[in-house]
């Protein structure tokens, strides 16, 4: 388990569009790049927000992830880190 | 020897100048006429230099090396990125850096105990993007950048921060460099930001450290304990930049020039300006 792992993939995603790309087409690669355990490649795979907030990932890296995941500012964002898991 | 001929703190949000049409009407021009009160007395007040002080986004800095405090010494400042210019809305700048001050205010800190780190190059974020817009639309006075950590734990304390102005006070006095020197704070007031209550504003927080600012008594403001202050978000941490230039000019009254909680902002955003002498 590493939050810092997972902070740094969401951080990097919100910065280079290719990356987010290359997220959205091969997930698995990059999850593997980031040395992410299947627990956290899942939580971004299906978009856990919840989750990931309560593990700790900084909370302004995971709005600007999320945004660069596609999920809609506010309310699709909010549903989803409200969501209990 | 420099003077410092305005201090503002007012809060930032991409809202502001990236959806600007989706909050109240009359709350929209309340902020943007005291944004343009702002502008006027900058102009009147015809500065060398402008210390913009703020936390970043995570932009310039990451987990992997997170300065507390950073000082600028560049010679330009680049920004919105493109990850935030959607969200603030404003077209990327190029501003000139008054590289020698920031190097004058570094001196003055190292000489009284604080340790920043400094950059010779930071982006522009939603920290400065809007309101230098609504400031500087088009004139740009050279800049001095400080960034204060207001976004991940464990931050330099709100005392820390006020005294840090105290320091700043002194470096724009000593320094020979900027004659007359501005003072730009921006962050808060109370506002969560990607947390499970983002959207909730925390108006009688806001009403409380308007009142103090109004009163000069930053002091007071630096006493709150953090978890008064996580009370009314995670981006209330952000007081953290007022404070810096409430501590610059101790014991002056500030004039509230506009308070509005704008939901579609997800901000209680206020607006103010020091009363100072001349």
């Amino acid at each position: 388990m590493s939050v810092y792992q997972v902070t740094k993939l969401l951080h990097e995603v919100s910065r280079d569009r290719s990356l987010a790309e290359r997220l959205a087409t091969n997930p698995d690669e990059v999850f593997q790049e980031y040395r992410l355990s299947a627990e956290e490649a899942d939580a971004i795979r299906h978009r856990r927000l919840r989750k990931l907030y309560e593990w700790g990932v900084n909370p302004y890296v995971l709005l600007k992830g999320a945004l660069a995941l596609g999920i809609g500012f506010p309310q699709e964002y909010l549903e989803l880190i409200n969501q209990p898991q | 020897m420099g003077d410092i001929v305005a201090v503002f703190a007012t809060s930032h949000a991409p809202g502001m100048t990236g959806i600007p049409h989706l909050a109240d009407e009359k709350q929209r021009e309340n902020v943007y006429a005291a944004f343009g009160r702002l502008k006027e007395r900058l102009e009147a007040a015809r500065p060398d230099a402008l210390v913009c002080i703020s936390n970043d986004h995570l932009t310039n800095f990451f987990l992997n090396n997170m300065p507390s405090l950073c000082i600028g010494v560049a010679d330009s400042y680049f920004g919105p990125p493109p990850e935030f210019e959607r969200l603030v809305g404003v077209q990327p700048r190029l501003f000139p850096g008054h590289a020698e001050l920031g190097r004058a205010i570094l001196r003055e800190a190292l000489a009284s105990g604080f340790d920043p780190s400094f950059s010779g190059e930071l982006i522009i974020d939603d920290n400065f993007a809007g309101p230098l817009h609504l400031l500087m639309p088009e004139k740009t006075i050279p800049l001095v950048l400080i960034i204060v950590n207001a976004v991940e734990p464990p931050m330099p304390s709100l005392m820390r921060c006020y005294q840090f102005g105290a320091t700043l006070r002194r470096a724009i006095h000593n320094q020979t460099v900027a004659e007359r020197v501005a003072i730009l704070a921006t962050g808060g007031i109370s506002h969560w930001v990607g947390t499970p209550e983002m959207g909730r504003i925390n108006i009688d927080f806001d009403h409380k450290i308007l009142d103090l600012v109004a009163q000069g008594k930053g002091e007071e403001i630096a006493r709150l304990s953090d978890d008064e202050v996580a009370a009314a978000g995670n981006g209330a941490f952000e007081i953290r930049n007022w404070l810096v230039a409430l501590g610059a000019v101790p014991g002056t009254k500030f004039d509230v020039l506009a308070y509005e909680p704008v939901y579609p902002w997800i901000t209680g955003i206020g607006v103010t300006a020091a009363q100072l002498p001349g």
